[in-house]
């Protein structure tokens, strides 16, 4: 069924690209190279000794639009190999029509959606899977096939989803870092996996005010990871993957004061061992022309998540992120840093995340990560990837 | 519905009232003698072309002379509010780091402007603080405020004199930014006395030492009435660099709507 829905989607985006008079086709691609260094050995038996890792992914995307922007077809995918043979993974992040209307506009396909106005945590965010590597700055997200429909009134903008499929999450292998040394065994769905999910929002501005409420129900992307018994007696870990059908109330507002921004998310969720609140609250505050023309932001955030330990995982229930943010605005360079500390309050751990980047000449962008633990407690989720701290290298070449 | 629709006409019919008050019409072939008077006729001028859009490459050069170029395209929608001016939005094509980036400003007239910026690489729309709007747009030597529309009550003006600039007779006006936050002390902007049209602008920093210099070169006129430049060319004095914008194709009667500069569908302009 996807398969053909795609397939004709394929046809569609082809036909009309080759019979478009007045359109525009663009068609890009990138390549990056990533380098990680791991300081410390690995901290389970099952994960793969070797201080480095290093990827491949390569990036493709084309974007057809007609000449009055209101058809678009788009395509973007990624492939990924490792270097140590962990094997190749393509993503497809988008495979779309979208038609805009001045009222109401619609999508059919593949597509990436993102809620939310927080910096170190998504609380709202749910349409899109994503691979479980430790970027919560910018998780990879994986596509979800879905239908959107916008309609654009005087009252703010409504859209609605039909979410047909799921997409399970990505995690490692046990020999590679940040999998605890587990393998995660096939997913159990404490529901019927076809039936579709669907969500709702409704998006308004007032002023220098932004605001979104949206409602999700379906299976949640978030797993339960249980671990289950080895019959085979080794002493390895195995998880299994639950995902339970969730219905889940999400706010997110911004509100602009002076040079400030002052920010929220808000989650109510229900569902099988799932029936908690959250929330983020947070600010930024920007000073522009630091030396001249940089610009100096500085962030903090609050989390609070009411879950019990029978619920997904979380990174933390109770913490504190403070986080600087410079731009030097040196023209087309455009350099950025941002750094920041999460600290949990409920264990006293600490995660550092420092990443920088620049463009480099006309098509080739460098980035820089440095990410640490520090005190991490064996009680806290955490824990497995405690000695996972690296330095990570990233070169992009775009075509 | 019709309460959303009263208040609508409402606002319409005040900002008819508003503009009749504004709108002193000035015969174009009396000698002005004021600063308001120059930019009342420049807004006579400027005023009825509904929306534009174009294609605009951003050369940024260094100190040192190093070119590199921006391509993006700005579309414009004329103002039909009371406080409602001019709304742009420029997207930017290459190079391919920056691809999709998409950039969206409400300007207004009596409260600060809106300003939001998309960022493909995180499918994320963020708000900029308008008070941080003297920052550079994109590492250019533009500011966020030389990119916006310049609107008739965002500054008090003075009219200097009257000079020849490159062999085109101007008044040269002072002019003194209203809105808070504005990284300029005043700007002296150069207008042609036939056509209205900016030839020259000097900015001057809050200390009050000139800044830049922004050069306009090869108006053309459209639609039998409105005249937009070829190339603008902005030299930063205190750092030696520089940015030079090219215009091309520029268009009208796009029948560009609201919908089409909502904050809410940068994401969907860009790509």
């Amino acid at each position: 069924m996807i398969r053909r829905i795609v397939g004709q989607l394929c046809l569609l985006l082809l036909s009309t690209a080759a019979t478009a008079d007045k359109g525009d086709l663009i068609v890009r691609g990138s390549v990056t190279t990533t380098m990680t260094q791991f300081p410390d050995t690995p901290g389970f038996a099952a994960q793969r000794q070797g201080a480095y890792a290093g990827f491949i992914t390569g990036n493709f995307w084309a974007d057809y639009r007609d000449s009055g922007d209101r058809d678009q077809f788009r395509l973007d995918v990624s492939e990924r190999a490792s270097l140590d043979g962990d094997g190749r993974a393509p993503i497809l992040h988008e495979l779309r029509y979208r038609h805009m209307g001045d009222q109401v506009s619609f999508l059919v396909g593949y597509s990436t959606v993102f809620w939310g106005v927080i910096e170190s945590r998504h609380l709202v965010d749910i349409v899109n899977q994503q691979e479980s590597i430790i970027d919560p700055i910018n998780p990879q997200k994986l596509g979800q096939l879905m239908v959107n429909v916008e309609s654009r009134s005087d009252y703010g903008l409504f859209n609605f989803y039909l979410l047909p499929n799921f997409v399970e999450r990505r995690f490692p292998t046990e020999q590679q870092r940040f999998s605890g040394g587990a393998s995660v065994g096939p997913a159990v769905f404490n529901d019927n996996r076809s039936r579709p999910a669907f969500a709702l929002r409704y998006s308004n501005w007032f002023g220098k005010a932004d605001f979104g409420i949206s409602y999700f129900s379906g299976l949640g992307r978030e797993p339960r990871l249980v671990a289950t018994d080895n019959d085979n007696g080794n002493s390895q870990t195995s998880l299994t993957p639950y995902y339970d059908r969730i219905h889940q109330l999400g706010i997110d507002a911004q509100a602009t004061v002076g040079q400030t921004l002052w920010k929220l998310e808000y989650i109510a969720r229900r569902g099988f061992q799932q029936n908690f609140q959250a929330a983020s609250v947070g600010l930024e505050h920007t000073w522009v022309g630091i030396y001249q023309r940089a610009d100096l932001g500085f962030l903090t955030e609050f989390h609070y998540d009411g879950r019990s330990d029978e619920a997904p995982g979380t990174l933390y229930r109770r913490a504190v992120f403070i986080g600087l943010r410079l731009a030097l605005n040196d023209q087309l360079h455009n350099s950025s840093l941002l750094a920041g500390v999460t600290r949990n309050s409920e264990t006293g751990s600490y995660f550092a995340n420092v990443q920088a980047e620049t463009n480099v000449g006309k098509d080739w962008k460098v980035r820089a990560y440095y990410r640490r633990f520090a005190h991490v407690s064996p009680t806290e989720t955490l824990y497995a990837f405690a000695r996972d701290g690296h330095f990570q290298l990233q070169i992009t070449k775009y075509f | 519905m019709n309460i959303a629709k009263t208040f609508k006409l409402a606002i319409i019919l005040i900002a008819a009232l508003a503009t009749q008050v504004d709108a002193v019409e000035i015969d174009p072939n009396r000698e002005v003698t004021t600063g308001d008077e120059v930019l009342a006729l420049w807004n006579q001028r400027h005023r009825g072309y509904g929306d534009s859009r174009a294609g605009m490459v951003f050369t940024l050069i260094s100190a040192q002379g190093e070119r590199s170029q921006l391509k993006t395209t700005l579309r414009n929608l004329e103002y039909h509010g009371e406080d409602a001016g001019e709304k742009a939005l420029i997207t930017i094509h290459s190079p391919a780091a920056y691809e999709g980036i998409g950039l969206l400003i409400h300007s207004h007239i009596r409260s600060s402007d809106d300003i939001w910026l998309y960022m493909p690489s995180v499918k994320r729309t963020k708000r900029i603080a308008t008070e941080n709007k003297s920052g550079p747009f994109v590492g250019s030597e533009f500011a966020y405020e030389d990119i916006g529309n310049q609107e008739l009550h965002k500054f008090t003006y003075k009219l200097l004199r009257k000079e020849d600039y490159n062999g085109i007779s101007c008044h040269v006006v002072e002019q003194y930014p209203t809105y808070p936050h504005s990284g300029y002390i005043k700007q002296i902007v150069w207008y042609a006395v036939d056509n209205s049209q900016q030839q020259k602008i000097e900015y001057y920093d809050r200390k009050g030492e000139l800044l830049k210099t922004l050069v306009f070169h090869g108006y053309q006129k459209y639609l039998n009435r409105y005249w937009r430049p070829d190339t603008m060319e902005m030299e930063n004095h205190q750092t030696g660099k520089g940015t030079r914008i090219d215009v091309t194709n520029w268009q009208f009667n796009n029948k560009f709507s609201d919908a089409d500069f909502e904050s809410e569908r940068l994401q969907q302009r860009s790509r």
